[in-house]
């Protein structure tokens, strides 16, 4: 597969994604959203249809580079804008899913990475496609969480604060449970490739202290102290995003992981 | 106002604080005074298993003795939880920043550079297991659907933790070097230490699949570059890119250098090579010439001139094998096949595909391999499956995607 291709996946994807942003962006005090729900999905049918393309024409999964987990990405979050604007009408959850679906895509866009068809043997897994998808979504449905707590700082609106706080626990929970899965999928592919569950390598050192952070925020949930301190519990999130960022993408650039087996891309 | 002392509610998570840096400092003094982590002391089979029944025996009478009180109630709340979740995290972000030292024999290295050992972090982590334990037992208790999902999380952390950790002075991991019709009974554990085996194995082929080499063109002008795996089926054939043409005209996967060539030829330093023509479209001036990705014996041959660098990487592998016979001490002989994920299990032991000869490549003699003897697998496993329901359940009973606008 050429590089142009990718290249112009990319374009019409951040054309297609910055229309629909700037049209949900007009239209979140308009009466109608119709027209930015309808773009949404068709944003999700096209990332759907790209790595679909992309999988077929690479001849295996597209997840080795961070480049390539980064479409997964921008495929996620406007599914999950789309979806909970179908059960709860967050017109902003759309609105910031698919403009951070389009910095994504920018990125991949500003910053191509090379693309190589070959899969290294210890990635020729089966555990490989359930390890990074789940991640994918996990991590999607953590960013809408940030989104809401961020939504929930800056509007400082006390009027609907139970219910948006429960609706972030929903977008925690059900993003904990993701990248648990990712956890545990992870040690078991390493158990089989390796002999060994964990070797404290720093991207499993990251991936493990992104699922700390977001364990202090389900207990911090469970305690009294929340409701007084509710502002504590939505920084967490924000942290925990910034952390979730650092396992995902910036640990290239620490001194610990200047030997990582995880660094590529 | 009069306090009710026999309230739980009577303590804050600011307790919790409190006790979480009683040990965290105290782990930090002995750090400083005794310098070095005397590390866990586990005994082998059958020790570490009466060590565990023990262990959890003094906890249950603790937990049934003491149930009623205070410090149970708030050892098991989440008052304690998070902050001592929070102290953990902290020395997992120090770990993760700082370059650990892995060397066993680090006696003189700052304990900044060797937190896993440390005992901050056992102190520390021993506290999150006390708070994991009594929560379980205090919850288990009670029979409901959302306890389910919060007994099969705890309760399966806790077996992965009391299995990996009784489990560790059972578990061996040593490294064998296998040399082709030699049987090695013999392997190396971390301290570069002779273990003998109770089998040996005798390798008989060593076989290893390449991908296609990548062709890496750059043009200055353009400021990226292009790679590109090379395609053997359907030569000659030419590309576009930029105000070039470029015909691969030749390949050959394995071959020598011969005058101004390259030809075909089987052997361990041998080259990937192709011959290339290139046309600027432009200018209309064309070129031939090879490039090679060299070699122990062959320098490796680059085309660049005029802004214009074409090379060809060395060929990365695919998938490689090792074919052995098995001859165990009891027992009839066998022939084994081991791949990267796909070890072999041969008696106690699994046996992992590690490493090969790289400069040889595919005419390696030697095989590396990981040898793995974890007793207490099954134990790990049956907590990772517990944990992983206990996951599935805290996504159907912690999510509300059913919640309405008011």
């Amino acid at each position: 597969m050429s590089k142009n291709f990718l290249e112009i996946i990319d374009i019409i994807g951040v054309a297609l994604f910055a229309i629909s942003f700037i049209i949900s962006f007009l239209q979140n005090k308009k009466k109608t959203f119709t027209l930015s729900i309808v773009l949404t999905w068709i944003t999700v049918i096209y990332m759907g249809i790209i790595l679909i393309l992309i999988w077929i024409i690479a001849g295996r999964p597209p997840m080795r580079t961070v480049g390539e987990t980064r479409l997964w990405y921008a495929f996620f979050l406007p599914l999950l804008g789309g979806i909970t604007y179908s059960l709860w009408r967050y017109r902003w959850l759309v609105t910031y899913s698919l403009f951070m679906a389009l910095v994504f895509l920018c990125i991949n866009l500003f910053k191509p990475e090379l693309f190589v068809k070959q899969l290294p043997p210890a990635l020729q897994s089966a555990w490989f496609v359930p390890h990074v998808i789940v991640y994918m979504l996990g991590y999607s449905l953590l960013a809408a969480s940030a989104i809401i707590s961020v939504y929930q700082l800056v509007s400082g609106k006390k009027s609907e604060l139970s219910l948006i706080l429960k609706r972030a626990d929903t977008m925690v929970y059900s993003g904990f449970s993701m990248i648990s899965m990712g956890l545990i999928f992870g040690a078991l592919w390493a158990k089989v490739a390796w002999g060994t569950y964990w070797a404290w390598d720093p991207k499993e050192t990251w991936a493990l202290i992104t699922w700390f952070i977001y364990l202090i925020y389900i207990h911090f949930r469970l305690s009294k102290s929340n409701t007084v301190n509710y502002k504590i519990a939505l920084y967490i999130l924000i942290f925990a995003f910034v952390v979730m960022l650092m396992a995902w993408m910036g640990i290239k650039f620490l001194p610990s992981a200047q030997s990582s087996i995880h660094v590529y891309g | 106002m009069r306090v009710n002392y026999k309230s739980a509610n009577h303590y804050t998570i600011l307790h919790g604080f409190y006790l979480a840096i009683v040990f965290v400092f105290i782990g930090f003094v002995l750090d400083v005074v005794l310098k070095k982590p005397l590390g866990l002391l586990v005994p082998v089979f059958p020790g570490n298993l009466i060590l565990l029944v023990g262990t959890l025996l003094v906890l249950i009478i603790i937990g049934i003795i003491f149930r009623k009180t205070l410090a149970f109630k708030f050892i098991t709340s989440v008052k304690v939880a998070v902050p001592a979740i929070c102290f953990f995290t902290v020395l997992l972000i120090l770990i993760g920043i700082i370059p650990q030292e892995f060397n066993q024999n680090s006696k003189n290295i700052h304990w900044l550079y060797n937190i896993k050992n440390s005992w901050t972090f056992y102190l520390t982590g021993l506290l999150l297991v006390i708070i994991l334990m009594a929560a379980t037992a205090k919850r288990m208790k009670v029979f409901s659907f959302r306890n389910i999902a919060f007994v099969f999380n705890h309760l399966g952390i806790t077996i992965i933790l009391l299995g990996a950790g009784f489990g560790q002075s059972d578990y061996k991991e040593l490294r064998m070097t296998l040399i082709q019709n030699e049987p090695i009974w013999y392997a190396y554990n971390k301290n570069n230490e002779l273990v003998e085996l109770d089998f040996a194995l005798e390798m008989q082929s060593f076989e290893l699949e390449y991908h296609l080499p990548l062709i890496k063109i750059e043009i200055d002008k353009q400021k990226r570059f292009k790679l590109l795996e090379i395609d053997t089926a359907n030569l000659p054939y030419n590309i576009q890119y930029g105000d070039y043409t470029i015909t691969f005209k030749e390949v050959c996967l394995e071959c020598v250098k011969k005058d101004n060539s390259y030809v075909n030829f089987e052997f361990p330093r041998a080259v990937s090579a192709t011959n290339i023509l290139l046309k600027n479209m432009s200018s209309n001036i064309d070129t031939t010439f090879w490039i090679s990705t060299g070699s122990k014996m062959y320098l490796r041959d680059i085309f660049n001139h005029r802004g214009v660098q074409i090379s060809i990487m060395p060929p990365a592998a695919k998938k490689y094998t090792t074919r052995a016979r098995y001859y165990p001490k009891n027992g009839t002989n066998s022939d084994v096949i081991i791949q990267v994920n796909k070890p072999a299990k041969l008696g106690q032991y699994l046996v992992y595909q590690q490493s090969y000869d790289i400069d040889k490549g595919k005419y390696s003699n030697i095989s590396v391999l990981n040898i793995v003897k974890d007793p207490w697998m099954p134990v790990v496993y049956l907590g990772i499956f517990m944990l992983l329901a206990g996951i599935v359940l805290l996504f159907v009973t912690g999510t509300h995607f059913n919640l309405t606008k008011q």
